[in-house]
Protein backbone atom coordinates (compact mmCIF):
# COMPACT_ATOMS: atom_id res chain seq x y z
CA UNK A 1 0.00 0.00 0.00
CA UNK A 2 1.78 3.05 -1.29
CA UNK A 3 1.58 6.38 1.07
CA UNK A 4 -1.12 8.58 0.75
CA UNK A 5 -0.67 12.38 -0.84
CA UNK A 6 -3.07 13.77 1.93
CA UNK A 7 -2.74 11.14 4.49
CA UNK A 8 -4.87 14.04 6.85
CA UNK A 9 -7.70 14.46 4.53
CA UNK A 10 -7.42 17.71 4.35
CA UNK A 11 -9.75 19.83 2.68
CA UNK A 12 -9.16 22.54 0.39
CA UNK A 13 -12.01 25.25 0.14
CA UNK A 14 -12.12 28.34 -2.54
CA UNK A 15 -14.44 30.65 -1.41
CA UNK A 16 -15.12 33.22 -3.77
CA UNK A 17 -18.18 35.72 -4.92
CA UNK A 18 -17.60 37.34 -8.74
CA UNK A 19 -19.37 40.33 -7.09
CA UNK A 20 -17.42 41.84 -4.12
CA UNK A 21 -19.12 43.25 -1.18
CA UNK A 22 -21.26 40.01 -0.96
CA UNK A 23 -19.39 39.33 2.68
CA UNK A 24 -16.83 36.61 1.60
CA UNK A 25 -14.45 37.74 3.99
CA UNK A 26 -16.41 37.72 6.93
CA UNK A 27 -17.89 34.57 5.59
CA UNK A 28 -14.42 32.77 5.54
CA UNK A 29 -13.12 34.30 8.44
CA UNK A 30 -16.27 33.61 10.48
CA UNK A 31 -16.59 29.89 8.93
CA UNK A 32 -13.04 29.45 9.71
CA UNK A 33 -13.67 30.32 13.28
CA UNK A 34 -16.31 27.95 14.04
CA UNK A 35 -15.03 24.80 12.61
CA UNK A 36 -11.88 25.70 14.94
CA UNK A 37 -14.21 26.07 17.81
CA UNK A 38 -15.36 22.12 16.79
CA UNK A 39 -11.94 21.33 17.40
CA UNK A 40 -10.77 21.74 13.88
CA UNK A 41 -7.72 22.70 12.81
CA UNK A 42 -7.79 25.53 10.21
CA UNK A 43 -5.31 27.66 8.03
CA UNK A 44 -7.16 30.96 6.58
CA UNK A 45 -5.68 31.63 3.76
CA UNK A 46 -6.07 35.94 2.19
CA UNK A 47 -6.00 34.94 -1.07
CA UNK A 48 -7.54 38.35 -1.73
CA UNK A 49 -4.21 38.99 -3.80
CA UNK A 50 -3.90 42.89 -4.64
CA UNK A 51 -6.64 43.41 -1.97
CA UNK A 52 -6.36 41.92 1.44
CA UNK A 53 -8.62 42.64 4.52
CA UNK A 54 -8.34 39.58 6.80
CA UNK A 55 -5.97 41.19 8.39
CA UNK A 56 -8.13 44.25 9.10
CA UNK A 57 -10.84 41.83 10.10
CA UNK A 58 -8.44 40.16 12.58
CA UNK A 59 -6.88 43.04 14.04
CA UNK A 60 -3.88 41.73 13.41
CA UNK A 61 -0.75 43.74 11.18
CA UNK A 62 1.24 41.04 9.88
CA UNK A 63 5.28 41.81 9.43
CA UNK A 64 5.28 39.47 6.44
CA UNK A 65 2.54 38.10 3.84
CA UNK A 66 1.76 36.24 0.54
CA UNK A 67 4.42 38.07 -1.66
CA UNK A 68 7.00 37.40 0.61
CA UNK A 69 6.85 33.90 -0.24
CA UNK A 70 8.80 34.41 -3.86
CA UNK A 71 11.82 34.78 -1.82
CA UNK A 72 13.71 32.01 -1.37
CA UNK A 73 15.02 32.51 2.14
CA UNK A 74 11.77 32.96 3.12
CA UNK A 75 9.44 29.52 4.17
CA UNK A 76 6.19 29.55 5.39
CA UNK A 77 6.04 29.02 8.96
CA UNK A 78 7.31 32.75 8.83
CA UNK A 79 4.57 34.15 6.98
CA UNK A 80 1.78 32.25 9.12
CA UNK A 81 0.25 33.86 11.85
CA UNK A 82 -1.53 32.33 15.00
CA UNK A 83 -5.47 33.46 14.99
CA UNK A 84 -5.67 31.35 18.07
CA UNK A 85 -3.33 29.20 19.46
CA UNK A 86 -4.01 25.37 19.18
CA UNK A 87 -4.92 25.69 15.59
CA UNK A 88 -6.44 28.64 13.94
CA UNK A 89 -3.74 30.22 11.47
CA UNK A 90 -3.78 32.52 9.07
CA UNK A 91 -1.64 32.83 6.14
CA UNK A 92 -1.71 37.23 5.14
CA UNK A 93 -1.50 38.22 1.62
CA UNK A 94 -0.79 41.98 0.43
CA UNK A 95 -2.56 44.75 -0.75
CA UNK A 96 -1.63 46.79 -3.46
CA UNK A 97 0.25 44.67 -5.75
CA UNK A 98 -1.47 44.01 -8.29
CA UNK A 99 1.08 41.85 -10.31
CA UNK A 100 -0.23 39.08 -8.02
CA UNK A 101 -3.67 39.54 -9.69
CA UNK A 102 -1.90 37.45 -12.92
CA UNK A 103 0.02 35.76 -11.19
CA UNK A 104 1.87 33.30 -14.08
CA UNK A 105 2.17 29.73 -13.58
CA UNK A 106 5.82 29.97 -12.25
CA UNK A 107 4.90 32.39 -9.55
CA UNK A 108 1.81 29.77 -8.10
CA UNK A 109 4.30 26.79 -8.86
CA UNK A 110 6.43 28.35 -6.25
CA UNK A 111 4.08 29.13 -3.74
CA UNK A 112 2.18 26.21 -3.52
CA UNK A 113 5.63 24.40 -3.28
CA UNK A 114 6.03 26.39 -0.22
CA UNK A 115 2.38 25.89 0.97
CA UNK A 116 2.09 22.12 0.57
CA UNK A 117 4.88 21.32 3.02
CA UNK A 118 2.39 23.21 5.66
CA UNK A 119 -0.75 22.74 4.29
CA UNK A 120 -0.64 18.71 5.43
CA UNK A 121 -1.07 19.80 8.90
CA UNK A 122 -4.56 21.23 8.71
CA UNK A 123 -8.04 19.85 8.74
CA UNK A 124 -9.34 22.44 6.22
CA UNK A 125 -7.63 24.80 4.64
CA UNK A 126 -9.96 27.90 3.57
CA UNK A 127 -8.63 30.02 0.74
CA UNK A 128 -10.87 33.65 0.37
CA UNK A 129 -9.87 34.42 -3.39
CA UNK A 130 -10.50 38.28 -4.11
CA UNK A 131 -13.62 39.36 -6.48
CA UNK A 132 -13.67 38.97 -10.43
CA UNK A 133 -12.62 36.67 -12.62
CA UNK A 134 -8.93 37.26 -12.61
CA UNK A 135 -6.41 34.05 -13.66
CA UNK A 136 -5.01 33.90 -9.99
CA UNK A 137 -9.06 33.66 -8.80
CA UNK A 138 -10.03 30.85 -11.58
CA UNK A 139 -7.12 28.90 -11.50
CA UNK A 140 -7.06 28.92 -6.82
CA UNK A 141 -10.81 28.13 -7.59
CA UNK A 142 -9.86 25.02 -9.88
CA UNK A 143 -7.03 23.92 -7.48
CA UNK A 144 -9.38 23.60 -4.78
CA UNK A 145 -11.11 20.75 -3.68
CA UNK A 146 -14.37 22.57 -3.15
CA UNK A 147 -15.35 25.65 -4.00
CA UNK A 148 -18.13 27.73 -2.33
CA UNK A 149 -19.69 30.34 -4.08
CA UNK A 150 -21.05 33.32 -2.12
CA UNK A 151 -23.90 35.14 -3.43
CA UNK A 152 -26.53 37.70 -2.38
CA UNK A 153 -30.34 37.79 -3.20
CA UNK A 154 -29.27 40.69 -5.05
CA UNK A 155 -29.15 40.19 -9.28
CA UNK A 156 -25.77 41.94 -9.95
CA UNK A 157 -24.51 39.62 -7.42
CA UNK A 158 -26.23 36.42 -9.10
CA UNK A 159 -24.86 37.62 -12.96
CA UNK A 160 -21.67 37.59 -11.34
CA UNK A 161 -21.57 34.83 -9.86
CA UNK A 162 -22.88 32.80 -12.93
CA UNK A 163 -20.43 34.28 -14.67
CA UNK A 164 -17.33 32.80 -12.48
CA UNK A 165 -19.93 29.66 -12.55
CA UNK A 166 -20.04 29.38 -16.34
CA UNK A 167 -15.80 30.38 -16.70
CA UNK A 168 -14.89 28.09 -14.52
CA UNK A 169 -17.24 25.39 -16.08
CA UNK A 170 -16.30 26.06 -19.65
CA UNK A 171 -12.44 26.38 -19.37
CA UNK A 172 -11.52 24.24 -16.54
CA UNK A 173 -14.64 21.62 -16.83
CA UNK A 174 -15.30 22.00 -13.02
CA UNK A 175 -19.43 21.03 -12.37
CA UNK A 176 -19.38 20.96 -8.91
CA UNK A 177 -20.43 24.86 -6.66
CA UNK A 178 -21.55 25.08 -3.42
CA UNK A 179 -24.04 27.93 -3.14
CA UNK A 180 -23.78 30.19 -0.20
CA UNK A 181 -26.42 33.11 0.42
CA UNK A 182 -25.73 36.14 1.95
CA UNK A 183 -27.35 39.30 3.44
CA UNK A 184 -31.33 37.05 3.35
CA UNK A 185 -33.88 38.29 5.56
CA UNK A 186 -35.45 34.47 5.76
CA UNK A 187 -35.02 30.61 4.46
CA UNK A 188 -37.54 31.68 1.86
CA UNK A 189 -35.23 34.16 0.76
CA UNK A 190 -32.32 31.49 0.51
CA UNK A 191 -34.11 29.50 -1.15
CA UNK A 192 -35.34 32.10 -3.95
CA UNK A 193 -32.10 32.70 -4.82
CA UNK A 194 -30.53 29.51 -4.11
CA UNK A 195 -33.26 28.54 -7.05
CA UNK A 196 -33.02 31.33 -9.47
CA UNK A 197 -29.29 30.56 -9.85
CA UNK A 198 -29.69 26.80 -9.64
CA UNK A 199 -32.29 26.37 -12.59
CA UNK A 200 -29.71 29.06 -14.68
CA UNK A 201 -27.39 26.35 -14.20
CA UNK A 202 -29.18 23.40 -14.75
CA UNK A 203 -31.01 25.01 -17.81
CA UNK A 204 -27.94 26.80 -19.49
CA UNK A 205 -25.07 24.75 -18.47
CA UNK A 206 -26.66 21.23 -17.35
CA UNK A 207 -25.82 20.55 -13.85
CA UNK A 208 -26.90 21.72 -10.38
CA UNK A 209 -25.03 23.08 -7.84
CA UNK A 210 -25.40 22.38 -4.14
CA UNK A 211 -27.14 24.50 -1.84
CA UNK A 212 -24.73 24.81 1.74
CA UNK A 213 -27.31 27.27 3.59
CA UNK A 214 -27.99 30.98 3.82
CA UNK A 215 -26.93 33.68 6.58
CA UNK A 216 -29.25 36.53 7.07
CA UNK A 217 -28.53 39.87 7.54
CA UNK A 218 -27.23 41.00 11.07
CA UNK A 219 -26.11 44.41 12.62
CA UNK A 220 -23.80 42.13 14.88
CA UNK A 221 -21.38 41.65 11.91
CA UNK A 222 -20.86 45.56 11.53
CA UNK A 223 -20.30 45.90 15.35
CA UNK A 224 -17.91 42.86 15.31
CA UNK A 225 -15.85 44.48 12.13
CA UNK A 226 -15.21 47.90 13.67
CA UNK A 227 -14.03 45.91 16.82
CA UNK A 228 -12.07 43.59 14.52
CA UNK A 229 -13.03 40.30 16.39
CA UNK A 230 -15.00 37.77 14.67
CA UNK A 231 -18.60 37.61 14.95
CA UNK A 232 -18.68 34.36 15.95
CA UNK A 233 -16.60 35.37 19.16
CA UNK A 234 -18.14 38.70 19.41
CA UNK A 235 -22.09 37.69 18.96
CA UNK A 236 -21.88 33.99 19.01
CA UNK A 237 -25.75 33.64 19.65
CA UNK A 238 -26.57 36.60 16.87
CA UNK A 239 -28.64 34.80 14.19
CA UNK A 240 -26.01 35.50 11.86
CA UNK A 241 -23.54 33.33 13.73
CA UNK A 242 -26.38 30.78 14.22
CA UNK A 243 -26.71 30.82 10.65
CA UNK A 244 -22.82 30.26 9.45
CA UNK A 245 -22.47 27.72 12.66
CA UNK A 246 -25.06 25.64 10.36
CA UNK A 247 -23.65 26.05 7.15
CA UNK A 248 -19.89 24.85 9.23
CA UNK A 249 -21.30 21.70 9.93
CA UNK A 250 -22.50 21.58 6.04
CA UNK A 251 -19.10 21.77 5.32
CA UNK A 252 -17.79 19.18 8.03
CA UNK A 253 -19.82 16.96 6.88
CA UNK A 254 -18.82 17.63 2.98
CA UNK A 255 -15.28 16.73 4.34
CA UNK A 256 -16.35 13.55 6.51
CA UNK A 257 -18.04 11.88 3.60
CA UNK A 258 -14.57 12.86 1.18
CA UNK A 259 -12.22 11.52 3.98
CA UNK A 260 -11.06 8.37 1.92
CA UNK A 261 -10.87 10.11 -1.21
CA UNK A 262 -8.62 13.10 -0.15
CA UNK A 263 -6.05 11.05 1.24
CA UNK A 264 -5.17 10.51 -2.56
CA UNK A 265 -5.66 14.44 -3.72
CA UNK A 266 -3.20 16.35 -2.89
CA UNK A 267 -4.43 19.42 -0.78
CA UNK A 268 -3.88 21.86 -3.74
CA UNK A 269 -4.18 19.81 -7.07
CA UNK A 270 -1.90 20.78 -10.11
CA UNK A 271 -1.84 23.99 -11.72
CA UNK A 272 -4.78 22.92 -13.99
CA UNK A 273 -4.41 23.04 -18.23
CA UNK A 274 -7.33 25.29 -19.76
CA UNK A 275 -8.03 25.13 -23.48
CA UNK A 276 -7.53 28.82 -24.92
CA UNK B 1 23.08 44.18 -76.55
CA UNK B 2 26.69 45.66 -76.29
CA UNK B 3 25.81 49.74 -76.22
CA UNK B 4 28.78 52.13 -76.33
CA UNK B 5 31.89 50.40 -76.53
CA UNK B 6 35.22 51.96 -76.35
CA UNK B 7 36.84 50.87 -79.40
CA UNK B 8 39.66 49.35 -77.04
CA UNK B 9 37.27 46.81 -76.10
CA UNK B 10 36.15 45.77 -79.40
CA UNK B 11 38.48 42.56 -79.36
CA UNK B 12 36.66 41.26 -76.27
CA UNK B 13 33.26 41.42 -78.76
CA UNK B 14 34.33 37.94 -80.14
CA UNK B 15 34.68 36.58 -76.82
CA UNK B 16 31.35 38.04 -75.32
CA UNK B 17 29.92 36.47 -78.97
CA UNK B 18 30.95 33.60 -78.27
CA UNK B 19 29.79 33.18 -74.33
CA UNK B 20 26.61 33.90 -75.49
CA UNK B 21 26.53 31.23 -78.23
CA UNK B 22 27.82 28.40 -75.76
CA UNK B 23 25.23 29.81 -72.68
CA UNK B 24 22.03 29.00 -75.69
CA UNK B 25 23.65 25.62 -76.69
CA UNK B 26 23.85 24.96 -72.95
CA UNK B 27 20.37 26.03 -72.70
CA UNK B 28 19.04 23.95 -75.29
CA UNK B 29 21.44 20.94 -74.77
CA UNK B 30 19.53 17.76 -74.14
CA UNK B 31 20.49 16.90 -70.31
CA UNK B 32 20.01 13.24 -68.53
CA UNK B 33 16.54 13.24 -66.40
CA UNK B 34 18.38 12.64 -63.18
CA UNK B 35 21.95 13.98 -63.27
CA UNK B 36 23.83 12.07 -60.54
CA UNK B 37 25.03 14.41 -57.56
CA UNK B 38 28.55 14.50 -58.77
CA UNK B 39 27.52 14.91 -62.38
CA UNK B 40 29.03 18.14 -63.52
CA UNK B 41 32.00 20.20 -65.60
CA UNK B 42 33.50 23.16 -65.58
CA UNK B 43 34.06 24.46 -69.41
CA UNK B 44 37.24 26.24 -69.79
CA UNK B 45 38.77 28.84 -72.30
CA UNK B 46 41.67 30.54 -71.81
CA UNK B 47 42.19 34.20 -72.38
CA UNK B 48 46.03 35.75 -72.43
CA UNK B 49 45.11 39.09 -72.78
CA UNK B 50 42.42 39.26 -70.42
CA UNK B 51 43.38 41.19 -66.59
CA UNK B 52 41.16 41.05 -63.60
CA UNK B 53 39.85 44.31 -63.79
CA UNK B 54 38.56 43.98 -67.68
CA UNK B 55 37.13 41.26 -66.74
CA UNK B 56 34.68 42.49 -63.56
CA UNK B 57 33.85 45.69 -66.10
CA UNK B 58 32.48 42.58 -68.38
CA UNK B 59 30.56 41.22 -65.51
CA UNK B 60 28.68 44.54 -64.45
CA UNK B 61 28.30 45.08 -68.12
CA UNK B 62 27.26 41.83 -69.49
CA UNK B 63 25.52 40.19 -66.47
CA UNK B 64 28.09 37.36 -66.11
CA UNK B 65 27.74 37.02 -62.45
CA UNK B 66 27.39 33.18 -62.99
CA UNK B 67 30.84 33.02 -64.61
CA UNK B 68 33.89 32.28 -62.86
CA UNK B 69 37.65 33.51 -63.79
CA UNK B 70 40.97 32.10 -62.26
CA UNK B 71 44.39 33.62 -63.05
CA UNK B 72 46.82 30.67 -64.47
CA UNK B 73 49.89 32.12 -62.50
CA UNK B 74 49.36 34.76 -60.57
CA UNK B 75 48.21 35.22 -57.27
CA UNK B 76 44.80 33.90 -57.43
CA UNK B 77 43.74 35.85 -54.09
CA UNK B 78 42.08 39.02 -55.90
CA UNK B 79 40.22 36.38 -57.71
CA UNK B 80 38.81 34.66 -54.89
CA UNK B 81 37.97 37.35 -53.19
CA UNK B 82 35.89 38.62 -56.09
CA UNK B 83 34.07 35.78 -56.27
CA UNK B 84 33.30 36.34 -52.71
CA UNK B 85 31.62 39.69 -52.88
CA UNK B 86 29.73 38.33 -55.87
CA UNK B 87 28.26 35.63 -53.74
CA UNK B 88 27.53 38.27 -51.12
CA UNK B 89 26.03 40.84 -53.31
CA UNK B 90 23.68 37.89 -54.67
CA UNK B 91 22.63 37.08 -51.16
CA UNK B 92 21.76 40.65 -50.49
CA UNK B 93 19.91 40.74 -53.57
CA UNK B 94 17.86 37.99 -53.13
CA UNK B 95 16.57 39.36 -49.84
CA UNK B 96 16.73 43.33 -50.55
CA UNK B 97 15.47 45.64 -52.81
CA UNK B 98 18.14 46.69 -55.12
CA UNK B 99 17.27 50.54 -55.61
CA UNK B 100 15.97 51.05 -52.21
CA UNK B 101 18.14 48.44 -50.07
CA UNK B 102 14.67 47.69 -48.18
CA UNK B 103 13.70 44.03 -47.49
CA UNK B 104 12.12 42.48 -50.86
CA UNK B 105 8.64 40.91 -50.55
CA UNK B 106 10.66 36.94 -50.08
CA UNK B 107 11.94 38.05 -47.12
CA UNK B 108 9.34 39.77 -45.44
CA UNK B 109 6.85 37.64 -46.21
CA UNK B 110 9.42 35.21 -44.30
CA UNK B 111 9.96 37.49 -41.45
CA UNK B 112 6.04 38.38 -41.22
CA UNK B 113 5.34 34.22 -41.12
CA UNK B 114 7.58 34.00 -37.94
CA UNK B 115 6.61 37.48 -35.84
CA UNK B 116 2.81 36.30 -36.54
CA UNK B 117 3.76 32.76 -35.04
CA UNK B 118 5.62 34.29 -32.19
CA UNK B 119 2.64 36.57 -31.87
CA UNK B 120 0.48 33.72 -31.41
CA UNK B 121 2.67 32.15 -29.13
CA UNK B 122 2.89 34.80 -26.67
CA UNK B 123 -0.03 36.69 -27.34
CA UNK B 124 1.47 39.55 -28.14
CA UNK B 125 -0.17 42.14 -30.70
CA UNK B 126 1.50 42.55 -34.24
CA UNK B 127 0.78 45.68 -36.71
CA UNK B 128 1.33 45.43 -40.42
CA UNK B 129 1.26 48.51 -42.33
CA UNK B 130 1.24 48.36 -46.32
CA UNK B 131 2.03 51.77 -48.45
CA UNK B 132 1.48 53.42 -51.69
CA UNK B 133 3.19 56.36 -53.58
CA UNK B 134 -0.20 57.96 -54.84
CA UNK B 135 -0.72 58.73 -58.05
CA UNK B 136 3.13 57.43 -58.74
CA UNK B 137 2.24 56.50 -62.18
CA UNK B 138 2.22 60.54 -62.94
CA UNK B 139 5.84 61.05 -61.72
CA UNK B 140 6.46 58.29 -64.09
CA UNK B 141 4.67 60.29 -67.00
CA UNK B 142 5.90 63.64 -66.11
CA UNK B 143 9.81 62.65 -65.11
CA UNK B 144 12.79 60.49 -65.97
CA UNK B 145 13.27 57.20 -64.80
CA UNK B 146 16.22 58.39 -62.44
CA UNK B 147 13.05 60.85 -60.48
CA UNK B 148 10.79 57.92 -59.69
CA UNK B 149 13.90 56.14 -58.74
CA UNK B 150 14.71 59.36 -56.32
CA UNK B 151 11.09 59.18 -54.87
CA UNK B 152 11.00 55.75 -54.06
CA UNK B 153 14.11 56.27 -52.10
CA UNK B 154 13.24 58.85 -50.66
CA UNK B 155 9.93 56.90 -49.32
CA UNK B 156 12.24 54.12 -48.64
CA UNK B 157 14.82 56.43 -46.29
CA UNK B 158 11.33 58.05 -44.46
CA UNK B 159 10.77 54.43 -43.10
CA UNK B 160 13.75 53.47 -42.29
CA UNK B 161 14.06 56.56 -40.03
CA UNK B 162 10.98 55.98 -38.98
CA UNK B 163 10.84 52.89 -37.80
CA UNK B 164 12.51 51.28 -34.33
CA UNK B 165 15.49 49.10 -35.01
CA UNK B 166 13.42 45.70 -34.15
CA UNK B 167 10.35 46.96 -36.87
CA UNK B 168 10.85 45.49 -40.46
CA UNK B 169 10.44 47.75 -43.68
CA UNK B 170 10.48 46.17 -47.06
CA UNK B 171 9.63 47.31 -50.51
CA UNK B 172 6.69 45.07 -51.66
CA UNK B 173 7.04 45.93 -55.76
CA UNK B 174 6.48 49.10 -57.76
CA UNK B 175 5.84 51.77 -55.36
CA UNK B 176 4.36 49.46 -52.45
CA UNK B 177 6.42 49.72 -48.80
CA UNK B 178 5.15 47.86 -45.70
CA UNK B 179 6.09 48.03 -42.50
CA UNK B 180 5.56 45.34 -40.16
CA UNK B 181 5.85 46.63 -36.22
CA UNK B 182 5.77 43.68 -33.58
CA UNK B 183 4.24 43.88 -29.70
CA UNK B 184 2.24 47.44 -31.13
CA UNK B 185 -1.26 47.74 -31.31
CA UNK B 186 -3.68 49.43 -33.22
CA UNK B 187 -3.29 52.78 -31.68
CA UNK B 188 0.05 52.79 -31.27
CA UNK B 189 0.43 52.20 -35.01
CA UNK B 190 -1.92 54.59 -36.29
CA UNK B 191 0.26 57.03 -34.36
CA UNK B 192 3.41 56.19 -36.33
CA UNK B 193 1.42 56.14 -39.74
CA UNK B 194 0.00 59.37 -39.44
CA UNK B 195 3.88 60.61 -38.20
CA UNK B 196 4.93 58.61 -41.71
CA UNK B 197 2.18 60.31 -43.90
CA UNK B 198 2.84 63.52 -42.88
CA UNK B 199 6.35 63.37 -43.02
CA UNK B 200 5.86 62.30 -47.02
CA UNK B 201 3.68 65.22 -47.56
CA UNK B 202 7.07 67.43 -46.61
CA UNK B 203 9.44 65.53 -48.69
CA UNK B 204 11.45 67.68 -51.53
CA UNK B 205 12.39 64.91 -53.86
CA UNK B 206 15.32 66.43 -56.24
CA UNK B 207 14.10 66.29 -60.06
CA UNK B 208 16.55 65.42 -63.03
CA UNK B 209 14.58 66.56 -65.99
CA UNK B 210 15.17 70.54 -64.35
CA UNK B 211 11.59 70.83 -62.94
CA UNK B 212 10.70 72.00 -59.41
CA UNK B 213 11.32 69.12 -56.50
CA UNK B 214 8.42 66.26 -56.58
CA UNK B 215 6.29 66.11 -53.67
CA UNK B 216 4.27 62.57 -52.82
CA UNK B 217 1.87 61.75 -50.23
CA UNK B 218 1.10 58.33 -49.71
CA UNK B 219 -1.99 56.43 -48.99
CA UNK B 220 -1.51 53.69 -46.02
CA UNK B 221 -3.52 50.16 -44.75
CA UNK B 222 -3.60 49.08 -41.55
CA UNK B 223 -4.26 45.77 -39.91
CA UNK B 224 -3.59 44.30 -36.84
CA UNK B 225 -3.36 41.30 -34.62
CA UNK B 226 -3.78 40.99 -30.91
CA UNK B 227 -1.85 37.32 -30.95
CA UNK B 228 -5.28 35.85 -29.15
CA UNK B 229 -6.69 34.30 -32.37
CA UNK B 230 -4.13 32.44 -34.38
CA UNK B 231 -4.31 33.93 -38.36
CA UNK B 232 -2.30 33.79 -41.61
CA UNK B 233 0.03 36.00 -43.47
CA UNK B 234 -2.25 35.68 -46.56
CA UNK B 235 -5.40 37.00 -43.95
CA UNK B 236 -3.21 39.23 -42.61
CA UNK B 237 -1.97 40.55 -46.09
CA UNK B 238 -5.74 40.64 -47.48
CA UNK B 239 -6.57 42.96 -44.32
CA UNK B 240 -3.88 45.18 -45.02
CA UNK B 241 -4.37 45.07 -48.67
CA UNK B 242 -7.81 46.00 -48.22
CA UNK B 243 -7.53 48.86 -45.95
CA UNK B 244 -5.51 50.54 -48.23
CA UNK B 245 -7.97 49.91 -51.50
CA UNK B 246 -10.29 52.07 -49.22
CA UNK B 247 -8.03 54.71 -47.82
CA UNK B 248 -7.01 54.86 -52.14
CA UNK B 249 -10.77 55.26 -52.77
CA UNK B 250 -11.78 57.65 -49.84
CA UNK B 251 -8.97 59.93 -51.75
CA UNK B 252 -5.74 58.71 -50.75
CA UNK B 253 -3.02 60.62 -48.68
CA UNK B 254 -4.46 58.78 -45.59
CA UNK B 255 -4.59 55.54 -44.19
CA UNK B 256 -7.64 53.25 -42.88
CA UNK B 257 -7.32 50.38 -40.14
CA UNK B 258 -8.90 47.41 -40.44
CA UNK B 259 -10.98 45.69 -37.90
CA UNK B 260 -9.04 43.78 -35.57
CA UNK B 261 -9.82 40.31 -36.17
CA UNK B 262 -9.09 38.92 -32.62
CA UNK B 263 -11.78 41.34 -30.93
CA UNK B 264 -14.49 40.72 -34.25
CA UNK B 265 -14.44 37.16 -33.90
CA UNK B 266 -17.18 34.65 -32.81
CA UNK B 267 -18.06 35.61 -28.85
CA UNK B 268 -15.88 33.19 -26.10
CA UNK B 269 -18.06 30.58 -24.88
CA UNK B 270 -17.93 31.77 -21.17
CA UNK B 271 -19.40 34.78 -22.07
CA UNK B 272 -22.77 35.47 -19.86
CA UNK B 273 -25.50 35.70 -23.13
CA UNK B 274 -28.23 38.21 -22.56
CA UNK B 275 -31.01 35.35 -22.34
CA UNK B 276 -28.44 33.99 -19.16
CA UNK B 277 -28.89 37.38 -17.66
CA UNK B 278 -32.32 37.71 -18.80
CA UNK B 279 -33.22 34.38 -16.78
CA UNK B 280 -31.18 35.83 -14.12
CA UNK B 281 -32.92 38.68 -13.19
CA UNK B 282 -36.46 37.77 -14.11
CA UNK B 283 -36.98 33.68 -13.89
CA UNK B 284 -38.16 34.18 -17.32
CA UNK B 285 -36.22 32.27 -20.49
CA UNK B 286 -38.35 34.30 -23.06
CA UNK B 287 -38.05 37.91 -23.36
Amino acid sequence: MSQPINPNSSLSVAILSGKGGVGKTNLALNLSYALFRASHRVLLMDFDVGLANVDVLLGLSPEKNLQDLFRSEVTADEVMLPVEAGGFDFLPAASGVPELLEMDDDMREILFQKLNSVLGAYDYLMLDLGAGISQTVLSVAAMSHIRVLVVTPEPTSLTDSYAVIKVLHTQYGISDFHILVNQVDSPADTQATFNRLATACQHFLGFDPILLGGVRTDPALPDAVRRQVPLMRHAPRSPAAQDILGVAVKLHRVRQNRLEALQNMPVLGNIPEFDK
Amino acid sequence: MTPDLAPHEAPQEAMLAELDALRRILATAQKPDAPANDDGLVVMRLYPELGLDEWEALCRRQDLRDWLALPLSANPLPFLTRIQATLRELTFLSEHDPLTKLDNREAFERVLTAELSRSARIGQSLALVIFEIDDFNLINADHKPSCSDHALESVAALLLAEKRTFDHAARLGGEKFALLLPSVGLVRSQLLVERILAAARSLSISCDCGNAPIHVTLSAGLACTKGKMATTREKLFALADDSLRRAKEEGKDRFVAAPIADLTGPPEKTLVRADEKRFLFTGLTKG
